[in-house]
């Protein structure tokens, strides 16, 4: 499983149907809290793709864990990390601005990758990286 | 936390109007549930939280806010005279808010490690008469290095000095507020919903007169207010500048000329008079003249003829510090977009549309 922090780029790289081969090959999950972050523009979005899947977290275990933590970070960046945390296996993917999220990362022992090798090991089509690297651009 | 979380469900319920089984409905729980939350009996999960958050419209992080950890209390409040405020809970509810923002302020602050020290200009020099005022004027000038020339943006100069300014939108009869917190941080309050540009302007400096002037001990409150009053005047416009716009021996004024200086100035046609009859530049018969002139264009002329200055005038240090976080990577942009209170992807759209490269 997937886990994704940046639901804007999600959101571009599903109304340019690259999400649909991505989730094909792999299971893609997002935290509600982190969702709520964004407007009702792009939450209706998403809501309505059914390859995302938005996962709610255990409150207590959250709101212990979340203490000390960076202050650098959101409430809803570090519930992704909870996420990404709590379900084995699970790997955080992340986006160019989502660097500030690494410390973090590393420091729970989260697996980790940046999101254009996520990209081009689960598409391995030219045309379609070069169109992703064009969203990305964006 | 429950119990930080369950205040604030009851406050922010009770804020919003709604019934403990108005939002049970919105949220799809028991009213029972409700009632435990609030009562720190149970905690809700984080998905019935979501939607308590989106009920009452605020956003998840809210309830992890913890204002109250800053010790942040209010002294020294001054209201404007004749606007004095007897409503407890809107004081109540302003203290709030100035210490939310201020709360936010320090997260952002120590986040940056930015720290900007407030040091009265004006510390030990005791105002006992009217011409203390003007020097006094002069003095924080001369310190903060202005000289006589026009401060272009008021709000900027003094949220630069240290001063803090929250504004606020109340439909209650009062302009401005004062006061320190923690004894060593001077906060000013204003009230957008009373104040054109130039009152704004006015207002602030003559709450940072509560704030950086030592007066008397005689002094009555009347005429501490008036001292005030004057201290924002000599600020906005010295006496000298004022002696050599209008020039010498004037008995006759005409709207032109007070328009041409308030647009340059950012002090208001009444400010101006006040300012010329104060220094001692026209007598008191002609400042009756002057002030029945006033009248006359008043009732004669439309508002445009009294000339507006153009300033942004707005609180805008939380918001360059917010930029220069985004921009410098010291904050994810989503904790940018939670301590200004906005969803992430307007306030990205806010920065794109600023042209800030914080990609």
């Amino acid at each position: 499983m997937f886990v994704i922090n940046d639901i804007e780029l999600l959101q571009r790289l599903s109304k340019h149907k690259i999400l649909n081969y991505l989730a094909a090959r792999c299971v893609i999950s997002i935290s509600g809290i982190r969702l709520n972050d964004y407007s009702l523009r792009v939450r209706q979005f998403i809501e309505t793709v059914n390859e995302i899947n938005v996962l709610q977290i255990e409150k207590d275990g959250f709101d212990d864990w979340i203490v000390g933590k960076r202050k650098n970070l959101s409430i809803s960046d570090l519930s992704t990390i909870y996420v990404a945390l709590c379900n084995r296996g699970a790997i955080l993917v992340l986006s160019p601005e989502d660097q500030l999220l690494l410390p973090e990362l590393k420091q729970s022992r989260v697996h980790y990758l940046q999101f254009d090798e996520f990209v081009i090991k689960q598409i391995q089509d030219e045309r379609l990286i070069k169109l992703y690297n064009v969203i990305k651009a964006a | 936390m429950e119990n930080i979380f369950a205040t604030k469900l009851k406050e922010l319920r009770e804020r919003n109007s709604l019934s403990l089984q108005e939002l049970a409905d919105q949220v799809g729980v028991a009213k029972q549930s409700i009632h435990k939350f609030e009562n720190g009996i149970v905690t809700p999960s984080s998905e019935t939280l979501l939607k308590i958050s989106d009920a009452l419209n605020v956003s998840y992080s809210f309830f992890y806010e913890n204002p109250v950890s800053y010790n942040l209390t209010l002294q020294n409040i001054k209201f404007r005279e004749k606007h004095k405020i007897n409503n407890e809970q809107l004081e109540s509810e302003i203290k709030e808010d100035v210490c939310k923002y201020l709360s936010k302020f320090m997260e952002l602050s120590a986040i940056l490690d930015e720290d900007l020290e407030f040091e009265n200009p004006l510390a030990g020099f005791e105002i006992a008469t009217d011409k203390d005022i003007e020097k006094a004027a002069k003095l924080i000038r001369k310190k903060w290095k202005i000289g006589n020339a026009p401060i272009a943006d008021v709000i900027e100069t003094l949220e630069n000095k240290g001063v803090f300014i929250v504004e606020i939108n109340r439909v209650e009869d009062f302009s401005g507020l004062s006061g320190m917190v923690n004894e060593e941080i001077p906060i000013i309050v204003l009230n957008e919903y009373f104040n054109s540009v130039e009152r704004k302007r006015f207002t602030a400096l003559h709450e940072l007169g509560h704030i950086v002037l030592e007066f008397s001990d005689e002094l009555s409150e009347t005429k501490l207010e008036r001292y005030c009053d004057m201290f924002a005047g000599a600020i906005l416009l010295v006496d000298d500048v004022l002696y050599a716009e209008l020039g010498k021996n004037r008995t006759v004024i005409t709207l032109a000329e007070l328009k041409r200086i308030k647009e340059l100035y950012g002090i208001s046609i009444q400010a101006i008079i006040m300012r010329a009859s104060t220094t001692g530049f026209i007598d008191n018969r002609i400042s009756k003249e002057w002030w029945q002139s006033y009248k006359e264009w008043n009732t004669n002329d439309s508002p445009s003829d009294f000339g507006t200055y153009r300033s942004c005038e707005r609180v805008q240090r939380f918001s360059k510090m917010l930029v220069r976080g985004v921009a410098e990577k010291r904050l994810s942009m989503s904790k940018a977009a939670e301590l200004a209170e906005k969803k992430v992807d307007v306030l990205r759209r806010e920065l794109d549309e600023l042209n800030f490269s914080v990609k």
